[in-house]
């Protein structure tokens, strides 16, 4: 292998696999890229073995050929390089010469047979969709993603098919730990061949917040058995899907809430941010008095000091006070978009919606803290 | 805020009340019940007529007959009193279905949500047909059954119990709401339940004599001392609790919301030696509910599920499990308990104790979970909501075998 390539375009290439290399395996070649010169650029394979990701980068390829290296080590490296031209020549002892102006470095590397084998992926129906949209999607539900835990069908993003009130059709993306749970979805064309017992799991989701980097360029999924592909220009990637049974989440989405409050989001976004300073302890409730025309959270801690921060709001219902964890509210807020946002609940134990004025296509509930 | 709801009935001198109800000629006359003649034992019952003598339940009978020679001392006769303390609580019930028993003659009631039924036109607020509802209640029990009783009315459970005993004999005591500490506060340091002779001795001796010393001690050793139990009293007097599921005392401060130190767990020795699964299995499910329940009464969840298991030959094995994330949910705990049984137990020996602990507890702060419509949750609240108010044995799932699910 002998190629020149720019040292940027090889960095970005290098960037959007960090998080898909497998640092800590007991498999060394999973912290490797797999590196393919040939006629027309540069081929990077990364994969953890449920994650697998293909990444064309143009250079001026003079011998074709193909290693693996440390996927980390490389990175660092070439960010670091001092010329905005890279030379990578693999020799023969498997090893990879990277050259830039008078710095060289010789990397380790290993031949590509041994790299690991990629998941298999046969599509059964593909959708095309906006990358921004989808990108959206993964923003605003993966914080909600359990992490861990033990009832398994929580542990990623579940997806279905829904049809707007418009007509319109539309992915959904929906994701629960069990104390709050995020609902979103954006418009797609073609055919989604779901089937029940797909998530998403939490480092696909990671990867492709990173890897959709576009807004109106369309990107092609595909399903297939058990795994989801992603196909943009120069690049593919795709993922083992989680077998577990997501909740059935419609029963937690509250219908008759008696007591409605609408807020501009930006005023309450910086009053939650700033009540966060003091909330350190996740198990700590901060107490929200929903009155007529305010809203009043406090924080009273000891140990840290005292907070109370006041938003004007418009209250639909009885005046109402409930605790809530101030980091999940400040998340969902942290998402949103539209300059009005509505928090509706039945009693001060019930699941609250969250959502936005002037957007339909996203909704959040939140559980309640008891006060005491 | 909260109203008066919570009454607490005790039953005068009871013993002696029922041997005064099977043979009248003891009435007016100094009785105490306890040992038979001849026989050491304790006073169970000592009418007031030997009171202003020192008699006390509780004070051996050789004493109690140096204080009151002259009182006609009778047997404790098993078996004949619980008769009556059933025939209270049927007129109990006819006044509210939430009661509880504390022991043979006292009783919890939960008087919330029934204002509606004892309201009459013209009643200044709702606690007045409440108050009225209680001293009928009082005067039923003379009439229906024939025993004297006094009655506590307060916001919380401690205040109703001393208020009962203010009341006696025979009458009716109501701490009004807003009223607790001006209750409290004249009252001697003994009144308190919990404070026992020994904490009284000490009081006294440091010269705290009512309880609204105790509560308001001036900054200093005093307070150093006895702070945290006037604070204690102080809390217990506005924010006690207001319903019939708290446990006593003991068993609530073990349980204290929020407190992730140390371990939850239940055992249970089995009456005889169990040698099947299945038995074992329900023992081991019956054991995860009342765990979980605990763990989610003080707030918390746990990482580490314990099993423990004795066999009769007196052989105990202790198994382990660290869960991915930490639970208060019965099923994932049963479930890994079964897992632990199977490691634990080869069923050649019939097994003698289980029990199940949780351990590696988390502060939940009170976060409520999702009610995701399928399975325990939903119905699990109501549950719980239920032994809340009502005390964990006042209501029990039906799941049979392992293989059934959770609830039904």
């Amino acid at each position: 292998m002998d190629l020149y390539i720019d040292r940027d375009e090889l960095g970005r290439g290098l960037a959007r696999i960090q998080g898909i290399i497998e640092r800590r395996s007991t498999h060394p070649l999973l912290s490797h890229v797999l590196l393919h010169a040939r006629d027309g650029g540069l081929r990077m394979t990364a994969t953890d073995t449920e994650v697998a990701y293909i990444g064309d980068l143009s250079a001026n390829v003079s011998r074709p050929g193909q290693l693996t290296v440390d996927a980390a080590n490389l990175f660092q490296v070439v960010r670091s390089l001092p010329e905005a031209t890279v030379q990578l020549t693999s020799t023969s002892n498997k090893r990879l010469e990277v050259r830039s102006g008078r710095s060289q470095f010789k990397l380790p590397g290993s031949a590509a047979e041994d790299f690991p084998a990629l998941p298999a992926f046969d599509a059964r129906g593909t959708a095309k969709m906006a990358e921004g949209a989808l990108r959206r999607l993964v923003e605003q539900t993966a914080f909600s993603v359990a992490t861990d835990d033990v009832r398994y069908g929580l542990n990623g993003a579940h997806l279905e098919e829904v049809t707007a009130e418009s007509g319109e059709k539309r992915l959904r993306m929906v994701a629960t730990d069990g104390h709050r749970l995020a609902s979103a979805e954006a418009p797609f064309e073609g055919s989604l061949a779901l089937s029940a017992r797909m998530l998403v799991p939490r480092k696909a989701l990671a990867v492709m917040r990173k890897l959709l980097e576009g807004d109106e360029d369309q990107v092609e999924i595909g399903f297939g058995d058990g795994a989801i592909r992603l196909s943009r220009p120069e690049q593919t990637f795709w993922f083992r899907l989680l077998d577990g049974e997501f909740p059935d989440y419609h029963a937690v989405v509250p219908t008759e809430n008696k007591h409605r409050a609408m807020a501009r989001r930006d005023e309450l976004g910086a009053a939650l941010k700033r009540v966060g300073i003091l909330v350190q302890d996740r198990a700590r409730a901060v107490r929200f008095a929903f009155s007529e025309t305010e809203l009043e959270i406090e924080v009273q801690n000891a140990d840290r000091g005292e907070v109370r921060e006041v938003v004007a709001i418009e209250l639909e219902g009885a005046a109402i006070q409930v605790g809530f964890n101030a980091r999940y509210l400040a998340e969902v807020i942290g998402v949103l978009r539209g300059d009005r946002v509505s928090l509706e609940l039945a009693h001060p134990l019930a699941p609250c919606l969250v959502r936005d004025s002037d957007h339909d296509d996203a909704f959040f509930v939140i559980m309640p803290m008891r006060l005491d | 805020m909260f109203p008066p709801r919570i009454a607490c009935l005790d039953l005068d001198t009871f013993f002696v009340s029922v041997e005064r109800l099977l043979d009248p000629s003891l009435i007016g006359k100094p009785v105490v019940v306890g040992a038979a003649p001849g026989h050491r034992g304790v006073v169970t019952s000592a009418s007031y007529e030997v009171r202003p003598l020192g008699v006390r339940s509780g004070m051996s009978v050789t004493e109690a007959r140096k204080l009151a020679p002259h009182a006609i001392y009778l047997p404790t006769r098993h078996g004949v009193y619980s008769g009556y303390s059933k025939q209270v609580r049927a007129v109990i019930e006819d006044t509210t279905p939430a009661v509880q028993a504390a022991s043979i003659d006292e009783f919890f009631l939960d008087l919330r949500g029934c204002e509606r039924l004892y309201a009459r036109p013209g009643d200044d607020g709702p606690t007045v047909g409440i108050v009225r509802a209680v001293r009928e209640l009082r005067e039923a029990v003379q009439a229906r059954v024939g025993l004297p009783c006094s009655i506590g009315l307060a916001p919380c459970r401690p205040l109703a119990k001393i208020a009962s005993g203010l009341a006696k004999p025979a009458g009716v005591r109501v701490v009004p709401e807003g009223g607790e500490l001006a209750f409290v506060e004249p009252l001697p340091v003994r009144k308190w339940p919990g404070i026992g002779p020994r904490t009284e001795e000490r009081l006294v001796g440091a010269g705290v004599l009512t309880l609204g010393q105790l509560i308001d001690l001036p900054p200093g050793p005093l307070r150093a001392r006895f702070g945290s139990l006037g604070e204690g009293v102080r809390a217990a007097s506005l924010r006690g609790p207001r319903s019939l599921g708290e446990d006593r005392p003991a068993f609530k401060e073990h349980d204290a919301p929020g407190t992730a130190e140390g371990t939850l767990s239940n055992e249970r020795t089995f009456h005889a030696d169990v040698g099947d699964r299945q038995g074992v299995s329900d023992q081991l499910r019956s054991l995860s509910e009342r765990v979980c329940w605990r763990a989610r009464r003080r707030r918390v969840t746990a990482r580490t599920v314990v099993l423990k298991l004795r066999t009769n030959d007196f052989h105990t094995v202790t198994r382990s499990r660290t869960l991915p994330s930490p639970t208060d949910r019965e099923d994932v705990v049963f479930a890994c308990v079964l897992g632990l049984l199977d490691e634990a137990w080869s069923g050649r020996l019939p097994v003698r104790l289980v029990g199940v602990g949780l351990s590696q507890l988390q502060d939940t702060g009170g976060q409520l979970g999702l009610p995701f419509g399928q399975g325990r949750p939903a119905v699990g609240r109501a549950i719980d909501g239920v032994r809340d108010r009502f005390g964990y044995d006042a209501i029990r799932l039906g799941a049979v075998g392992e293989k059934t699910s959770w609830i039904a």
